[in-house]
């Protein structure tokens, strides 16, 4: 299953749709903490989470997903040239690297990261 | 009868005399010992209450319930002796009052042969008890002098003798009166002013106070401060001299090591904002600046000579001390103020934090540079300790470990300059990663500056007028720009221009966050940079001054707000695309929607700056490329009446990302459709490969057109994003975009143009990328 977060719900609604229509399980939530109640209900395989929201940003929403549900993959899509460091930086306090996608991202590019991550944690 | 005739003159004398004496102001009684009062005059009974009548006949020791200072039967006899005896007696008055008198008494023997004794007293109560006062508190003063004063001495009026001296362990003592104390105790150098000191105090008869030095006990030199104050008879002259004076050897040598030491220091000890204390060796608090005063809340007089630091500092942290730095050192240290000092004794400039307990017993965490203070023989003679106010630090540090578990490990991380200030911008951490990017340390900054004064001043300015503009309130530029959206709850994150230590400049992005305490009042600001210098030199030429640079930066505010809308609007068309209910010639025009939006995206993406690789490189052929450009803009150029001359040499074949090069042709084209508004002519011309610089070969192209050219002054600024001279139709980014393409594909771009003549564009593409190269070496 996937979860899609983002405070833009239409961006948040049509990611979730072109991933269901990709074939996969998904749901959209719109701010961290929303996603956060979400993770613990469903424990998603993977997040798809927007770096630039208000209350608490992308990448502490990661930090905290990474402590409490290690395992649970983490795509982050920001908009913003400075978030690369800090994103790799928090991947490194999480112990493994998070995977980033810049804005605009676009539906194929978007489905074929998923698939290669998806492939990832399955052939392990 | 000569005997009788004697004895009645001598008892007429007698009786005169007691009758002139009656009216005196002395008490003056005629008594028989072992009988009654036979005179008693008006002094008396002004003195003791009775009256005459009361008195007459009454045993005087009984009326008066005298206390003789010795038994009576030794004045007696002394009376016999020598016919008259002095002394002081206590009488008690009519009422119980208690009285005094300086007694005279003489032992007559009357014409009748009976023994009278006449009394004379005077009264002495007042006088006594005004001395009895004045000894007490001569006691209290002798014991107050002897407690916190070295030296006592008593001078002669004209200070030519000294009558005594007690030096306690600091100077010599006198014992007798000594005329050569000048020589004995005064430094040579000082003798003439301390000299000139006194004849002023002498003529205007006010104390004598002055800072000099002496000679000590051991025969080395020494510092004290001496104060005497005149003693002053009845007729208001000076009766004797009374004088103290302190050993201030410690405090003298701690101010002259301090005025060794650089002028930081002494501005820093001039400072309220910083709290100096000198101690002399053994840590006696000697100096106490209004800066420590202000923040312990002690005056300077009520510590000095008293305590030492490790007295108004944190007991348990003193004890900690002394224990980490005995396992740190080997070596066992006691809490004390040896803990304090200990690493600035053994020549280690000693830096750390510690709580300082004010006087209302309130604490306050400071952070202390403690120093030694040497003479000239290296010898410590003391510890200078400053400290600063590390209250706010301290609540930004609290704040800071409240958030969250990135922002911790960022903050102790080299890679990412993380700089917290107090409310009012001043700095209270600056990390070790700060440290590396700066150039500063954290000391150098910390309570000093705000980041602010360690920005680039034009982009604060600009940034303040940007931001005054948005708001509609005037910002000031200066640390509010900095963190003004912050302030007002909104995550902000920015490029700025940091300036080192060394003037040098460095880009950083720059993250700038509100901390908060329990009630959401703003305890001070985090500001967490990352190096940008990377991403900045692939834009190096582009951003070339601070205008540029704010440019820039719209650009991609501009570029991020649009991602938003775009993401949707693509996602939307995705779906509907990809709908399989969708109807075939609805499918077409999706494509193209799609297509258009991709290219939106692209745009901003490079207008963001970090645009990645999303083409990979292909072999492209630049006469296929400039050709099919060519047709794009075919009927424009035939509406204007251009003629279009091209001239190709074979091989001109390169890697490079197709659409780039594609836009770069385009765009040069464009701006020549533009110049040639009077139609004209348009070369377009391709040269094979050829080494330009070093062993990389490179395919050079020229556009050539004759249309109006360039003025000079506006040549300079051609590829500068936003600049154009076109204004209803130009964007001014075409030229921008064009060079940054053209840089990444490692070529150069030249212009030469003349106003009213025409333009021409040369670009050099390398003929393979570099990693190519190397791939093919």
């Amino acid at each position: 299953m996937i979860l899609v977060v983002d405070d833009e719900h239409a961006i948040a609604d049509t990611l979730s749709l072109i991933l269901a229509r990709a074939g996969y399980k998904s749901t959209a939530t719109y701010s961290a903490a929303e996603a956060l109640a979400a993770v613990a209900n469903h424990r998603p395989d993977l997040i798809i989470s927007d770096v630039m929201m208000p209350n608490m940003n992308g990448v502490d929403f990661a930090v905290q997903v990474c402590k409490l549900y290690p395992g649970v993959e983490i795509l982050l899509i920001s908009g913003h040239a400075g978030t690369k460091d800090l994103v790799e930086a928090a991947g490194s306090y999480c112990g493994h690297s998070l995977d980033l996608l810049t804005k605009p991202v676009l539906p194929e590019d978007m489905l074929s990261r998923v698939a290669e991550i998806l492939r990832r944690i399955s052939g392990v | 009868m000569k005997n009788i005739r004697a004895y009645k003159q001598a008892d007429e004398a007698l009786l005169r005399q007691a009758e002139m004496l009656r009216l005196s102001f002395d008490a003056i009684l005629v008594w028989r010992p072992g009988g009654g009062i036979e005179s008693w005059n008006h002094g008396a009974e002004q003195l003791y209450g009775y009256s005459e009548a009361e008195a007459l006949g009454r045993e005087t020791h009984d009326l008066l319930q005298t206390t003789h200072p010795l038994p009576w039967s030794e004045i007696e006899a002394k009376l016999r002796e020598c016919g008259h005896w002095e002394g002081e007696l206590h009488h008690v008055a009519k009422g119980g009052r208690q009285v005094t008198v300086s007694a005279r008494h003489q032992l007559a023997v009357g014409t009748d042969g009976v023994e009278r004794i006449l009394e004379t007293n005077r009264d002495i109560t007042e006088s006594r008890k005004m001395e009895k006062a004045l000894r007490e508190s001569e006691q209290c003063l002798r014991a107050l002098v002897t407690a916190s004063a070295d030296v006592m001495y008593r001078m002669n009026p004209d200070w030519s003798e000294m009558h005594q001296l007690s030096g306690g362990k600091f100077i010599t003592d006198t014992v007798t009166t000594n005329s050569a104390w000048l020589q004995d105790y005064i430094h040579p150098d000082d003798r003439a002013q301390v000299m000139l000191v006194i004849k002023e105090a002498i003529r205007t008869k006010t104390n004598f106070e002055m800072e000099h030095r002496v000679l000590r006990v051991d025969g080395s030199l020494g510092w004290t401060f001496s104060r005497a104050l005149p003693l002053l008879d009845s007729r208001g002259e000076i009766s004797e001299w009374f004088g103290v004076a302190t050993d201030i050897t410690a405090r003298k040598l701690a101010e002259q090591a301090l005025f060794q030491a650089g002028a930081l220091q002494r501005a820093i000890f001039d400072s309220a904002n910083f709290s100096s204390i000198a101690t002399d060796a053994r840590g006696t608090i000697q100096i106490f600046n209004v800066g420590a005063e202000r923040m312990l809340g002690y005056t300077a007089a009520e510590v000095m000579n008293k305590i030492t630091p490790a007295d108004i500092s944190d007991s348990d942290e003193v004890i900690e001390r002394a224990t980490a730095l005995s396992i740190e050192l080997g070596t066992p240290i006691k809490p004390g103020f040896e803990a304090l000092v200990f690493k600035a004794s053994r020549g280690i400039e000693d830096i750390y934090e510690l709580t300082y307990v004010r006087k209302d017993g309130s604490r306050f965490p400071a952070i202390v540079s403690v120093t030694a203070l040497r003479d000239a023989h290296d010898a410590i003679i003391g510890y200078l300790l400053i400290g600063t106010d590390n209250t706010a630090r301290k609540q930004a540090e609290e704040a800071l470990f409240k958030a969250g578990a990135l922002r911790r490990a960022i903050f102790n991380s080299a890679n990412f300059s993380t700089i917290a200030t107090d409310a009012n911008g001043i700095i209270q951490i600056f990390n070790v990663g700060a440290e590396r990017m700066l150039g500063y340390t954290a000391a150098e900054v910390m309570n000093k500056i705000t980041p602010a004064d360690i920005s680039d001043p034009s982009e604060v300015v600009e940034r303040a007028q940007t931001l005054s503009r948005e708001i509609g309130t005037p910002i000031k530029p200066g640390f509010e720009a900095l963190v003004f959206k912050a302030s007002r709850g909104i995550e902000d994150i920015y490029a700025l221009t940091y300036v080192r230590k060394d003037g040098s400049r460095f880009p950083a992005m720059v993250s700038v966050t509100a901390l908060r305490d329990a009630h959401e009042t703003i305890l001070g600001y985090l500001l967490i940079g990352t190096d940008n210098t990377a991403r900045k030199r692939a834009e190096e030429g582009l951003i070339r001054n601070e205008k540029l640079a704010s440019v820039g930066r719209m650009a991609a505010t501009i570029a991020h707000e649009i991602n938003n809308p775009l993401s949707s609007a693509i996602n939307a068309i995705y779906l509907v695309r990809t709908d399989p209910a969708l109807p075939e010639c609805v499918n077409s025009h999706l494509i193209l929607a799609e297509q258009e939006l991709g290219r939106v995206a692209h745009i901003t993406k490079q207008a963001l700056g970090f645009f990645r690789e999303v083409g990979s490189p292909t072999d492209v052929d630049l006469r296929q490329v400039f050709d099919s450009v060519l047709d794009i803009y075919a009927p424009r150029l035939k509406n204007k009446d251009v003629e279009v001359r091209r001239r190709y040499q074979s091989s001109t074949c390169i890697h490079a990302i197709d659409e780039e090069i594609r836009q770069v042709a385009s765009n040069i084209f464009a701006n020549s459709l533009d110049a040639l508004s009077q139609g004209g002519k348009l070369q377009v011309r391709l040269f094979g490969p050829q080494s330009l610089r070093g062993p990389r070969r490179m395919v050079r192209m020229t556009i050539a057109d004759d249309g109006e050219g360039i003025a000079k002054e506006n040549l300079k600024r051609i590829f500068e994003p936003f600049f154009t001279t076109k204004q209803s139709i130009g964007t001014g980014l075409g030229l921008w975009a064009t060079s940054e393409l053209v840089k990444k594909h490692e070529g150069t771009m030249k212009i030469k143009s003349q106003l009213g003549k025409g333009t021409v564009v040369t670009i050099w593409l390398p003929l393979e990328r570099r990693d190519q190269d190397r791939r093919a070496a």
